[in-house]
């Protein structure tokens, strides 16, 4: 399933044949920048790439999957995510783009909109975002065109290298503590909730 | 070391098949079945080839029995080729476990087996011993800890008795699975490695034969195409599915975990040793799962590699 955003964008889900594709991308990003800058995982070595890009045959893999954005045949940005079969949703894992410009935001914009309407098209109506409590509104306003559909929560709020009362927030985020202050957002489809009115 | 026949079930890690400890969260894990070299006989049949075969490989093989339906079958196999095998119990302070205590016992007078006694106090266990246990041998249960710790002095070889799991709440579209799990049942190869204690787990799984004479079963196949309603796993149908394999001498026992008499501790320390491997390592352990109809067909044939991610 492709959408086209333009004469040379395209967005499609990426397999375990993208695995090297993916790996220069990350690479190249890497050595770009020395911040950590997936805000959600450190995410330093290849092989958590391959987890999003494994062959189908493997138990589990429908647990992971990657999208990708093209200009033409050039990989411009890509986004992981992790189904939560516990909270029957989707987590956001990470969003990388070559550039981090205006384009590189609308790439963003659009890469997320694709997932969400691809996941609403299995049924998955409800999705988390795991960011530093300092890049929150950033965050927000990534998500800002969304809002029309979707309803945002804020699920949990982490302190520094502190343990959640909450066993099931670790499995949520699935990672080791994190060294900063953390927000866990929640996205559910308007669709799904009931008014007042009903 | 001989874990299964001709180590016809193997576990391990990537593509390194000598790795059985998990590094990181996101490694894969790689389980493996041999398929059938002979022709399969009935259940009970292939239960006492299984028992004759592993006492010709460990002749100081104990069992490690309980009430429960899994040890009785075992030791009745051994018993129909004409084996006393060694038993030992693992018995808790402050009558914990009596039930599985006195029927092993009294199991063990009935048929002359001087059995050896491991006497455990599982609250000084859990607070002393259970995580260092946990951390050393990557395991991810108090139980399986447990009997780690109890059997550590032994100098002879013995058998934590496993079952042919059953399950369809694992799959994602509700297909009954066999199951193996990398906690009771992989986590005692590494012990053996790390201990040197000659420590199996695998007798209904022994050889492949075992493995599909169990699964061919009239009412193992009804259960696994839904015949009986309701069921989302193999576990209160144990006694008539064993005593339908020819051990009716089973069938009246009772289904016990052991862990009656403490079960809100066993939750609370369950959630403990979970919450210790998420906090370090971020790991959680896989159950295995493969589907009941492929499994039967590569038990058949030649067998098969299946891999599993968390």
């Amino acid at each position: 399933m492709e959408i086209v955003i333009n004469m040379s964008f395209n967005i499609r889900k990426l397999g375990y044949q993208d695995l090297s594709l993916v790996i220069d991308f990350a690479e190249k990003k890497l050595s770009q920048t020395g911040k950590d800058f997936s805000n959600f995982n450190l995410f330093g070595s290849e092989k958590i790439f391959q987890l999003y890009l494994l062959p189908a045959e493997i138990y589990g893999s429908e647990n992971y999957e990657m999208f990708g954005c093209f200009d033409g045949e050039e990989l411009q940005a890509i986004l992981g995510l992790r189904f939560s079969q516990d909270h029957c949703a989707w987590i956001l894992s990470f969003i990388f783009t070559k550039s981090e410009s205006v384009t590189g935001i609308s790439t963003i914009k659009n890469l997320v909109k694709y997932v969400v309407e691809h996941q609403e098209s299995k049924g998955i109506i409800q999705w988390f975002v795991v960011s530093n409590l300092e890049d929150f509104k950033s965050w927000q306003r990534l998500f800002k065109n969304l809002r029309s559909k979707y309803h945002h929560y804020i699920y949990a709020k982490i302190e520094a290298n502190s343990v959640p009362q909450s066993i099931n927030l670790l499995k949520l985020t699935g990672n080791k503590l994190f060294p900063y202050d953390i927000v866990i957002s929640m996205y559910m489809a308007k669709s799904a909730c009931t008014s007042e009115e009903e | 070391m001989i874990f299964s026949k001709n180590n016809h079930i193997k576990y391990w890690y990537n593509n390194d098949r000598s790795r059985i400890f998990r590094n990181v969260w996101y490694d894969i894990l790689s389980f493996e079945v041999g398929g059938i070299t002979r022709p399969i006989k009935s259940f009970r049949e292939e239960c006492a080839i299984a028992a004759g075969e592993l006492i010709e490989k460990y002749p100081d093989l104990h069992i490690g029995l309980t009430a429960g339906l899994d040890s009785n079958t075992c030791l009745y196999s051994f018993l129909d080729i004409g084996i006393k095998p060694g038993v030992f119990i693992v018995r808790f302070a402050e009558n914990l476990n009596d039930f599985d205590v006195n029927h092993a016992i009294n199991q063990c007078q009935k048929l002359n087996i001087s059995p050896i006694i491991v006497d455990i106090d599982i609250k000084k266990f859990i607070k002393n011993d259970m995580l260092d246990i946990c951390k050393e041998y990557q395991v991810y249960s108090m139980y399986q800890a447990m009997l780690m710790y109890a059997c550590k002095n032994f100098n002879f070889s013995f058998i934590t008795v496993d079952e042919i799991e059953l399950r369809r709440d694992i799959h994602p579209n509700g297909s009954w699975c066999f199951i193996k799990k990398e906690d009771q049942d992989m986590s005692w190869r590494r012990y053996a490695f790390k201990t040197n204690i000659k420590a199996l787990n695998n007798f209904f799984t022994w050889s492949p034969e075992l493995m599909l004479s169990f699964l061919n079963l009239p009412i193992v196949e009804d259960l696994c195409n839904n015949k009986f309603v309701g069921k989302l796993s193999w576990n209160n149908l144990k006694n008539q599915i064993y005593s339908y394999g020819g051990f009716p001498e089973v069938e009246k026992l009772k289904k016990t975990y052991g862990i009656e008499k403490f079960m809100n501790t066993f939750e609370t320390v369950g959630f403990d040793i979970e919450k210790f491997y998420l906090i370090n390592n971020n790991f959680r352990p896989i159950d295995c799962y493969v589907e009941y109809n492929k499994i039967k067909k590569d038990l058949s044939q030649d067998g098969n590699c299946y891999q599993y991610v968390i």
